[in-house]
């Protein structure tokens, strides 16, 4: 079936699908990574929320928030219907590793610091290390964390501060 | 006291969280933490750790799917593109890259939302109609008086106008002494009677003035015969004059079955501008009841006259019985003719119905007035649409927000 949408042409549309997906590609991938921790699962996550974000892109509108936001938020409900989909069936013989850590062993060395954080990263709420990834992995602002998040600005930067001195804090007890 | 302390921790937490955050923005913007306050370093300093940690840490797409995305994302999602393994290929990659699947979906949704939205308008409009619907006609244009129902007392009534069969006029009881040998009559079937004749009687009457335009009198007055005629109605009498110095001006006299009567006053005045219209009733079943009671007596009384005639012994007494059966007879005559009368003039109710010539509204102040009636005719039917909208739109709000509530619930259940 060809695409058609009727009455529409490419040039209408408002938002640049083609820039939108060349521009967050990988941070959403990464994202999708970080919550699925399954790169598979993170692959088909991903695919599935562009294929969404495509269907919906005539619903945009600039002015709720930004089109990154708009991906993200989107990418977020698919992934949050896999890890509901997960906890419905019965339990896997194999959880899926995060195996992230693999990987740094190979790249520069890691600062005493940062094994820290690091450390101090995984206690922490799944909620509030979302927005961590989603602030300092994917780059975004407090206000589309809110939009992609579904909070109040203003919550979102109460949680992120909070945060932000529960790591300090564990760095200032590993010194 | 202990409150205002609260509350300057709470201005002085805020104040530092604010300039925390501010901090941690603008590290990320420059690429450096310079702060004064030795937290906002720490803050800004740990901020920059962690974004460039992320981002070196962070998984990274398959160059395979990498290549396949962006050939998507260039090209578009157009049939050709595709190879077939890609059109066949199972799960969620294969359907992005399957043409109109997305589409698909977005197309019947948005429809679909059109339609429930149609349905809903649709839904509203046809409640605010059947509202707006006088079953009874008594929905008016025009000064009108309302329908009034007058009971009148007392057994013997003035019959009035009349359907013409028979004596009108009640005989009074009388014992005539002088009787003829009358051959008794036929045993009358109760039928005069009719089931259900426990229930009130009401005569009722209806007048309608109708103002329509000059040429069109004789056309609306065949219109009036017409209405009449479809409802099981009788023209009684018709009266229509026109000429070239004559205003114009016709006038009817209908009868129609009492239960047409509020589709024969709403069809009547459709046919032109209403200027009168009136509804009145009589209850008239005191006498209904009385002049049946009446009848049933005088029956009563036939039926013991002809029980004695046989037995009548000598024939003085027999030509007395003869004398009383006829006069009870025609008594009886006389009674159900009444009663039929009363039975036709609650069955039928009369309408008077006068077609005036009118100017046919071309003056401005009729334009004026005419204008004024639709928008207010509007308006009227606007409220009542909105306000059926609005019960719907709360109905529909009171299942949405809920259930966007659970859903956002569920969703977030799913992190922990």
């Amino acid at each position: 079936m060809a695409l058609r949408i009727p009455g529409k042409k490419e040039e209408e549309e408002q938002l640049d699908f083609t820039g939108l997906f060349k521009s967050s590609f990988d941070d959403l991938f990464a994202y999708l990574a970080s919550l699925l921790k399954d790169a598979a699962a993170a692959e088909e996550v991903t695919a599935q929320a562009f294929e969404r974000a495509y269907s919906k892109r005539h619903r945009y509108r600039a002015r709720r928030g930004s089109a990154r936001a708009w991906l993200f938020g989107i990418a977020r409900n698919t992934a949050l219907v896999e890890l509901r989909r997960r906890k419905r069936q019965a339990a896997l013989a194999d959880e899926p590793v995060d195996d992230r850590g693999e990987g740094t062993q190979h790249r520069a060395e890691d600062s005493l610091r940062w094994s820290v954080v690091r450390s101090a990263l995984e206690g922490i709420p799944t909620r509030e290390r979302e927005i961590i990834v989603l602030k300092f992995g994917c780059d975004l602002s407090n206000r589309e964390i809110a939009n992609v998040v579904g909070k109040s600005e203003s919550n979102v930067g109460t949680m992120l501060y909070r945060t932000m001195q529960k790591l300090r804090e564990s760095c200032n007890e590993a010194q | 006291m202990k409150r205002n302390r609260k509350i300057g921790q709470r201005r002085k937490d805020r104040k530092e969280r604010a300039k925390g955050l501010e901090a941690i923005d603008q590290a990320l913007l420059a690429g450096e933490a310079h702060e004064e306050n030795d937290d906002e370093q720490e803050l800004a300093s740990l901020a920059l750790l962690l974004r460039d940690h992320q981002h070196q840490e962070r998984e990274a797409p398959t160059d395979e799917f990498r290549q396949k995305m962006e050939a998507l994302a260039e090209g578009g999602l157009k049939e050709s593109d595709k190879s077939e393994g890609e059109q066949q290929g199972p799960g969620v990659v294969g359907r992005f890259l399957r043409a109109g699947g997305s589409l698909l979906d977005g197309f019947w949704a948005r429809r679909g939302l059109a339609l429930g939205g149609a349905a809903t308008v649709l839904i509203a409009l046809a409640v605010t109609v059947a509202v707006l619907q006088d079953g009874d006609g008594n929905g008016t244009v025009g000064p009108v008086s309302d329908s009034s129902v007058k009971k009148k007392s007392g057994p013997e009534q003035s019959l009035g106008r009349s359907s013409g069969e028979g004596k009108s006029e009640f005989a009074p009881g009388e014992t005539d002494d002088s009787a003829r040998l009358i051959a008794p009559e036929p045993p009358v079937p109760d039928t005069d009677i009719a089931p259900g004749e426990g229930q009130r009687r009401v005569e009722r009457s209806a007048e309608l003035t109708l103002e329509v335009e000059k040429n069109r009198i004789e056309d609306v007055a065949n219109d009036v015969i017409r209405v009449s005629d479809r409802n099981r109605g009788i023209v009684i009498s018709s009266n229509i004059s026109t000429g070239k110095d004559k205003a114009g001006e016709a006038t009817f006299d209908l009868r129609v079955p009492q239960e047409k009567l509020p589709k024969v006053l709403r069809e009547l005045s459709e046919l032109g501008d209403v200027v009168v219209r009136t509804q009145s009733g009589l209850d008239i079943t005191q006498s209904f009841v009385t002049t049946r009671e009446r009848l049933q007596d005088a029956r009563a009384e036939r039926k013991s006259l002809l029980k004695q005639l046989p037995n009548a012994l000598t024939l003085e007494k027999a030509e007395e019985i003869k004398r009383r059966l006829r006069s009870v007879t025609s008594r009886v005559g006389s009674l159900k003719s009444q009663l039929r009368t009363l039975r036709n003039r609650t069955d039928y109710v009369r309408i008077d119905v006068t077609l005036q010539a009118g100017n046919g509204g071309s003056g401005t102040k009729d334009a004026f007035s005419d204008s004024l009636d639709f928008v207010v005719g509007v308006l009227n039917f606007g409220i009542r649409v909105f306000s059926v909208l609005l019960v719907f739109g709360i109905i529909i709000a009171a299942i949405v927000v809920p259930a966007r509530w659970v859903r956002n619930r569920r969703r977030d259940k799913a992190l922990e």
